[in-house]
């Protein structure tokens, strides 16, 4: 039956998704006349983050450009001890941060950048593609045959995109590793894989094959005279 | 699935159209068109019974079994 229900969870998370949309929208466009900007002009106190993303103009800061990556280090530790429990030796190990540093315009700029739009933009797509099938569940539709595909690919990019992720924060330990040093601090390059993220598009991938034999069934129970 | 349905020709036999037919049953034009066209999945056993009775005919007279595949739209 195709009766649209405007006070069901489906409606308020159309409408939370549509601010969303927009939000990342204005931010994606944002970004893009910044960065477009940028190549031409010279702007004061311009901040970019690759991982996690984000983008912003600092008034107050006095430098040009900068950059936030993503690092791993090792300490050169001096004795970690806990005598109250009876622990002689302990290690820091896997300490991650960020490290921010003032970068000129030049390709690992640009890079940084283009990955950005590139980030929000698949934000901005799988917002758009959730939104979609929200509105088939609201419509009391939702086993619509696009729905299966929609999710199918929403899981995929969940997938791919936790891959690309691990990349870009093994490249960016890389780029920290060889070009900076620190007293008492050793630079080093992991990927910082999340096995939750892969399992959250598995867990979509499954979800997408029920949409797929719900769509084939409520097809079947149509076509049942 | 090369079960066909021949309701065309029963219902020429009978004289009848779709639309007195759905009247009769109680089942839309827009199903028996599906039923009619060879475009059901399924038929339930009780729109069977309903079209058997109104058209004085066994399930045989309405289905046939044909060894060639049915045309996909």
């Amino acid at each position: 039956m195709n009766v649209k229900r405007p006070r069901s969870p489906a409606s308020f998370l159309i409408a939370l998704l549509l601010v969303v949309r927009v939000a990342v929208a204005i931010v994606l466009v944002v970004t893009i006349a910044i960065l477009a900007l940028s190549l031409f002009a010279d702007i004061r106190g311009l901040e970019m983050t690759v991982v996690p993303p984000s983008f912003g103009v600092n008034p107050e800061s006095h430098s040009g450009w900068s950059m936030t990556i993503p690092i791993s280090v090792a300490v050169d530790q001096g004795r970690i001890a806990a005598p109250s429990l009876g622990i002689e030796r302990a290690e820091i190990h896997d300490l991650r941060g960020s490290l921010r540093f003032p970068v000129q315009r030049g390709r690992l700029f640009l890079g940084n950048g283009l990955l950005l739009i590139l980030g929000i933009g698949v934000v901005l797509w799988m917002a758009t593609e959730l939104q979609r099938v929200l509105r088939t569940v609201r419509e009391g539709k939702p086993f619509a045959p696009s729905n299966a595909a929609r999710i199918g690919r929403i899981a995929w990019v969940v997938i791919v995109g936790e891959f690309a992720r691990a990349a870009i924060v093994y490249l960016e330990n890389s780029y920290a590793a060889s070009h900076f040093t620190a007293e008492g601090l050793r630079f080093t390059a992991r990927a910082d894989f999340s096995v939750l993220a892969i399992l959250e598009g598995v867990i979509l991938l499954v979800i997408a094959e029920v949409f797929r034999i719900g769509t084939r069934l409520d097809e079947d129970q149509s076509l049942t005279v | 699935m090369a079960i066909r349905v021949k309701l065309d020709h029963v219902l020429l036999d009978r004289r009848l159209t779709l639309t007195d037919l759905a009247n009769r049953i109680g089942i839309t034009i827009a199903n028996l068109s599906v039923l009619k066209t060879n475009k059901a999945r399924a038929i339930r056993f009780s729109t069977l019974d309903a079209l058997c009775r109104e058209l004085h005919c066994q399930p045989s007279d309405l289905l046939e079994w044909t060894a060639e595949e049915p045309d996909q739209e």
